[in-house]
């Protein structure tokens, strides 16, 4: 990669842009008056309160959170289930296997959204946490099954036959030696899970319905009518609560595995 | 006192193994006394990983047994045979420190706390690791490594250790060290050893047998010297150090005759060159076609007059002194004390 003045200067406007949109969202949360601005005019928690007393907005965080969790623990556990099985399949059957499972990347989500909607109408479950939560598991499979494939392949062939002449049987073998060297495509899988759908706007709005609504598109409907700052604080919230994810996950397996697990895949397979 | 072989006696019986038309072990007996150091020796390819693979129970025998210790090993999972094995890269768990590693087995076989802690302890003294126990494998070095997944397999005390070319990641300082801590290790620890090995010099120097196999056939099973005076084939004649092979018509000039469908087998230190070829029973004048001085020796290629097929000579420094590409020479040898083969073997 050559490092003369064009690309250093792209580098230093990217790192501009990049943290822009969050000066501004968390500059505009503190402000005191009921509409959006940057600079704000003044500093108030107002609408951290607002946000921190409207039982509507609690319940869509709540529904959101949950709804995160539980597809980041399923689709990481179907994604290990999927990688363990398929690594040793034929490879027409791995092959037709890894492109159904990230098959979701390829499609508009709008496209998605109505094709869940069809279905859950059929299955009567539109309007519904449950179905939201399933079109969720289908949107972050690719970004579950990637890094634990990519971890598994890592792990060296003769690992498992090491502990297997060490007197292990399968049971041990996965449990001792195959699960903890998995163990940062299981993190990347688990983190990528929870935001993919805790921030996930475009299928949800499809499929939320008066009883159960998540938090972004609550949030995307507060902005069609209105843009009073709780929007902002709820963002606000948000970075916040990702940043501690993001540095919790480092302090428990290291974020060095996320830049590890995509370089090891672009590597051709020896 | 080093302990007395009792057990670790390994018979094979025509084992085979195809690879669709490939046959990577075809009919291989073999009888492997309790204690004794193996080596099998052979090219990439022929075989000798398989067969490794096989006794291990990774890989399955199309036909033929293997019994360990009169206990016959067919259809055992590899967890149940009681034999060890060092991979080739080794393989030590990664996520694991230097005791972890060794200690593996052992809490596998649920042995108490202290009776790990102590067979341990004696794993690492056996292979000169203290001072590393808590280790990560990443922070050893090439050398370390080894002496882990040695010590990793030797603390439970396996009736056969196999050994899947250990040693040929290392340079070749450290290979001849370690090369000589295996060999006094498999004494004191009486375990039968069976090392996979394309190094013919390392086969030699370590094993007490040889088993040379070549396109999944055993040419010949037996100690160096025997490997080396009467090689059974012009396979392990050729394979097993430097050889002048030669028919009848080609010992002719020299005065030699030979039964039909024989080969005679002169190794290079055997030929006599210049005036020490005077006292050679046979001997035939020629020109220097190529030498290499390497260390004490030098190692000589002649054209003998008359003669197509070059001949190799290996004789001391001083005796090539003053020869050089295009000069003319002697050389002599006697046929009484060349090994025979029969042609076609």
């Amino acid at each position: 990669m050559p490092t003369g003045f064009p690309t250093r200067a792209l580098a230093i406007l990217l790192l501009i842009l990049l943290p822009a949109p969050l000066v501004i969202v968390v500059g505009a949360s503190f402000s005191p008056r009921a509409l959006l601005e940057f600079p704000p005019p003044g500093f108030s928690w107002r609408w951290y309160l607002e946000f921190l007393s409207t039982p509507a907005w609690l319940t869509a965080f709540g529904v959101s959170a949950a709804i995160a969790l539980a597809s980041a623990v399923l689709t990481t556990l179907a994604a290990l289930g999927a990688a363990l099985a398929l690594q040793d399949a034929p490879s027409r059957l791995r092959a037709a296997a890894e492109t159904a499972i990230l098959a979701p990347l390829l499609f508009p989500h709008a496209a998605l959204g109505i094709g869940f909607l069809g279905w859950l109408i059929l299955a009567e479950m539109n309007g519904t946490g449950w179905g939201i939560l399933i079109a969720h598991l289908v949107l972050c499979a690719p970004f579950a099954y990637r890094p634990i494939a990519v971890s598994l392949a890592q792990i060296d062939r003769s690992l498992p036959e090491a502990a297997t002449i060490l007197g292990a049987g399968p049971g041990q073998t996965f449990w001792r030696i195959t699960l903890p060297l998995l163990q940062p495509g299981i993190a990347a899988s688990l983190l990528f899970g929870f935001i993919i759908s805790f921030d996930e706007v475009t299928v949800s709005m499809f499929l939320v319905g008066p009883e159960v609504t998540t938090l972004p598109v609550t949030i995307y409907a507060r902005l069609n009518d209105s843009a009073d700052p709780v929007v902002a604080a709820i963002s606000s919230i948000l970075i916040l609560l990702t940043a501690g994810l993001v540095l919790l996950m480092d302090r428990l397996v290291g974020l060095r595995i996320f830049v590890d697990v995509e370089e090891e895949g672009r590597r051709p397979a020896a | 006192m080093l302990p007395t072989p009792t057990s670790g006696r390994l018979l094979l019986d025509t084992v085979s193994r195809s690879f669709g038309a490939l046959k990577a072990v075809d009919g291989v007996s073999l009888d492997i006394a309790p204690g004794e150091f193996v080596a099998f020796l052979g090219p990439s390819g022929c075989g000798k990983t398989t067969l490794l693979r096989i006794i291990a129970g990774f890989e399955r025998a199309d036909a033929g047994s293997l019994i360990l210790d009169g206990r016959p090993l067919t259809g055992l999972p590899p967890n149940k045979r009681d034999v060890g094995l060092v991979f080739q890269n080794l393989a030590l768990f990664p996520h694991l420190t230097v005791t972890e590693n060794i200690s593996f087995g052992l809490e596998l076989r649920r042995e108490s706390a202290p009776e790990i802690a102590r067979k341990v302890e004696e794993a690492i003294a056996l292979v000169a690791l203290q001072g590393l126990e808590r280790r990560r494998i990443q922070q050893l070095s090439g050398g370390q490594k080894q002496r882990v997944a040695l010590a990793r397999a030797l603390v439970l005390h396996p009736s056969v250790l196999l050994l899947d070319e250990p040693l040929s990641a290392l340079d070749l300082k450290l290979r001849r060290q370690l090369q000589q801590e295996l060999k006094t290790l498999q004494r004191r620890t009486g375990a039968t050893f069976v090392f996979v090995t394309h190094d013919q010099e390392e086969a030699l120097s370590m094993a007490d047998r040889v088993a040379v196999f070549n396109q999944g056939r055993l040419e010949q099973f037996g100690t160096p010297q025997a490997l080396y005076g009467q090689p059974a084939s012009r396979f392990v004649a050729e394979f097993v150090g430097d050889a002048n092979i030669r028919d009848a018509a080609q010992l002719a000039p020299f005065g030699i005759t030979l039964p039909p469908e024989t080969l005679l087998v002169i190794r290079p230190e055997d030929c006599a060159i210049g005036a020490a070829a005077d006292a050679a029973p046979v001997r035939r004048e020629g020109t220097v076609d190529a030498i290499d001085f390497i260390g004490p020796h030098a190692r000589l290629r002649l054209i003998l007059d008359g003669l197509a097929e070059p001949w190799l000579a290996l004789c001391s420094g001083s005796a090539a002194a003053g020869l050089e590409v295009g000069a003319r020479s002697v050389l002599g040898f006697d046929p009484a004390g060349a090994a025979t083969l029969k042609a076609g073997a």
